[in-house]
């Protein structure tokens, strides 16, 4: 199982140091405007309560406000960018079963003396570890720009972020593995997982645009990564935990059970 | 050879001996445990090493394979034939589990292949019949891969296949041709002498002095006990190496023979005219299976005893015969056809 697991993380070595270079890169640029943005946060909260009512609560503008990096990087990076990366790191590294099935090379690990589940198994940790490690790279890169930048943080709010976000990810990756044990073809795993995310996210943005779809958001993931309250607050809620761990034990249990049971 | 090994455990029996000291000294031969389990299980098998019993494959409506029954024996060379779409490669991926049998069971050693993959897998070495590998890797790579999951008591003979196959381990797949990739693939397969072979079409775009090491490799194996359960549409590969073929098509086997008596059904492609009067009709005789007149005489199918059709053919006043055998190849095409 650990062969399978080494080789998955082999094979996605490059595009995690790619993806970890581009997103510390961002931080940078967002860090190193950061203080600009800071001494004129007073004009620019003015500005965004000044926004339509509607438009604030569909993209959860409503406490914008950048006089921390905290608050700043939640609607900046964390907001979207970061979570945008998770998504496509999760999705990539949990296609790989379809991708291996497509590729037919999946033979080269069935004719081994190694159970399905194991293999499953081992691409599935491969691709937990890799989110975990780019979410400690993506939280220890921002404190420690801020702190080359002498800017005041609080450690405890990325690490809740970090947390937050790669459980996230977690939830995100079981789906597309989920995906990847009901598909052959690495295209219909991207287009279905990709299209779930998209759908959640847009329940989301109609949750807040009318209160009668207020409910909505329930079925987003969206809803409960929200970094205005684990990066800006600094606070992780149980309810957003418990829901991304149940939806990823969910959707790996039926992936498991599928990729178990199907002919390749 | 599963005969002797039958009897020789009885003798042993019949001498007093336990069966966990036969079993031991057996061991100690080479034989591999759970096959030894089987045979010395009263109840079980009558040292067959695949059995495939009554197996169905369905895919919705279409039956890829329609309820088939095939022993493999071991140190046999099974030839399985048949052509595109008749459900061989379904068979072999059932076999190493990869798909599932829609009813029926194959067994392995008197295991079930589903149930106990994970375990029969230490013992069969899998050729598929399209080779697809990983193609950043080189060859080096996929055999150190392969190696970790190997046995410890495996015996690995990667360097002999990779010097008896000329193959070049260093270069990356996706730069290899279809024929050194099936070399990788051959060299995977058989790189742990395991007990049994399954190889879908092992010689597939292979020069022929390679398919002639390939031969040479096969019956190496199977003088050591190697089971190999093989499919081929080369037909002249299946006669040379093959003890036994199955013939499946349509998804159903229509013939299962040991390739001498497979011989023996082969028929006779004959040309006589005769200098007296002779009708169709006065050709009715038994093994003629079909007559057609031209002007230089009678072409005739028959399949039997020639001396047979000779006695009747010599009530006529013969003016030129000329007799044909058909190959072994004519009457794999026979079964191909009909």
């Amino acid at each position: 199982m650990f062969t399978i697991f080494l080789k998955t993380i082999n094979e996605r070595r490059v595009s995690l140091v790619a993806y970890a270079v581009f997103a510390v890169l961002l931080l940078m640029m967002f860090m190193s405007l950061y203080p600009s943005i800071q001494e004129n946060s007073q004009q620019l909260n003015e500005l965004f309560q000044s926004y339509p009512q509607g438009l604030k609560d569909a993209f959860g503008l409503e406490e914008i406000n950048f006089d921390t990096v905290e608050k700043f990087l939640s609607i900046q990076y964390f907001g979207f960018m970061w979570p945008m990366l998770v998504i496509v790191i999760a999705i990539s590294v949990g296609a790989s079963l379809a991708w291996e099935k497509e590729e037919g090379t999946i033979s080269v690990l069935l004719s081994r003396p190694i159970s399905r589940l194991k293999i499953f198994f081992a691409q599935y940790l491969a691709g937990v570890s890799i989110l975990a490690v780019f979410s400690l790279i993506s939280v220890f890169a921002a404190v420690s720009i801020a702190s080359v930048n002498g800017i005041d943080y609080i450690f405890k709010n990325f690490l809740s972020i970090g947390f937050l976000g790669f459980l996230f990810g977690v939830a995100v990756l079981s789906v597309a593995t989920f995906f990847s044990s009901i598909f052959s073809e690495k295209s219909r795993v991207l287009v279905f997982s990709g299209g779930m995310m998209l759908t959640m996210y847009t329940l989301n943005v109609m949750a807040g645009l009318k209160e009668a779809l207020e409910s909505l958001k329930y079925f987003s993931f969206f809803h409960y990564y929200d970094p205005s309250v684990a990066l800006a607050k600094g606070e992780l809620e149980f309810s957003a935990i418990m829901v991304f761990i149940f939806m990823a034990l969910v959707f790996l249990t039926f992936g498991a059970y599928i990729f178990n049971k199907k002919d390749i | 050879m599963s005969q002797e090994l039958q009897n020789y455990i009885n003798e042993m029996r019949e001498a007093g001996y336990r069966d966990s000291e036969i079993k031991k000294s057996l061991l100690q031969s080479g034989w591999p445990d759970d096959y030894l389990d089987a045979l010395l299980d009263p109840t079980h098998t009558d040292g067959g090493v695949i059995f495939i019993k009554n197996f169905y494959k369905y895919y919705g409506d279409l039956k890829a394979v329609d309820g088939i029954s095939i022993k493999v024996e071991k140190g046999e060379i099974f030839g399985f034939l048949g052509p595109n779409g008749a459900g061989k490669t379904t068979t072999m991926r059932t076999i190493m589990d990869l798909l599932r049998p829609t009813s029926g069971s194959i067994k392995v050693f008197g295991k079930d292949s589903k149930v106990n993959s994970v375990e029969l897998k230490r013992y069969i070495g899998y050729l598929p019949g399209e080779v697809n590998l990983y193609g950043k890797w080189t060859g080096q790579q996929h055999i150190n891969f392969v190696k970790k999951f190997a046995d410890t008591r495996a015996v690995d003979i990667t360097s002999e296949l990779v010097a008896r196959l000329v193959f070049d381990p260093t270069r990356k797949v996706k730069e290899l041709s279809s024929g050194n990739k099936q070399k990788l693939g051959i060299i995977l397969a058989l790189m742990f002498r395991p007990q049994i072979l399954v190889l879908d079409e092992p010689t597939n775009a292979l020069d022929p002095l390679l398919q002639n090491v390939i031969y040479k490799i096969l019956q190496e194996f199977a003088d050591n006990g190697t089971t190999v359960f093989m499919s081929s549409h080369n037909l002249t590969e299946v006669e040379r190496i093959c003890t036994k073929v199955a013939i499946i098509k349509g998804g159903r086997i229509v013939e299962i023979s040991d390739i001498k008596s497979l011989k023996q059904k082969r028929f006779y492609d004959i040309k006589v005219s005769f200098a007296s009067q002779v009708t169709e009709e006065d050709l009715q005789i038994e093994g003629i299976e079909t007559v057609n007149s031209s002007n230089d005489g009678f072409f005739i199918k028959f399949k039997g005893d020639i001396n047979k059709l000779f006695e009747e053919l010599s009530r006529y006043s013969i003016e030129d015969i000329k007799v044909n055998r058909a190959s072994l190849e004519d009457i794999f095409l026979e079964f191909y056809q009909y």
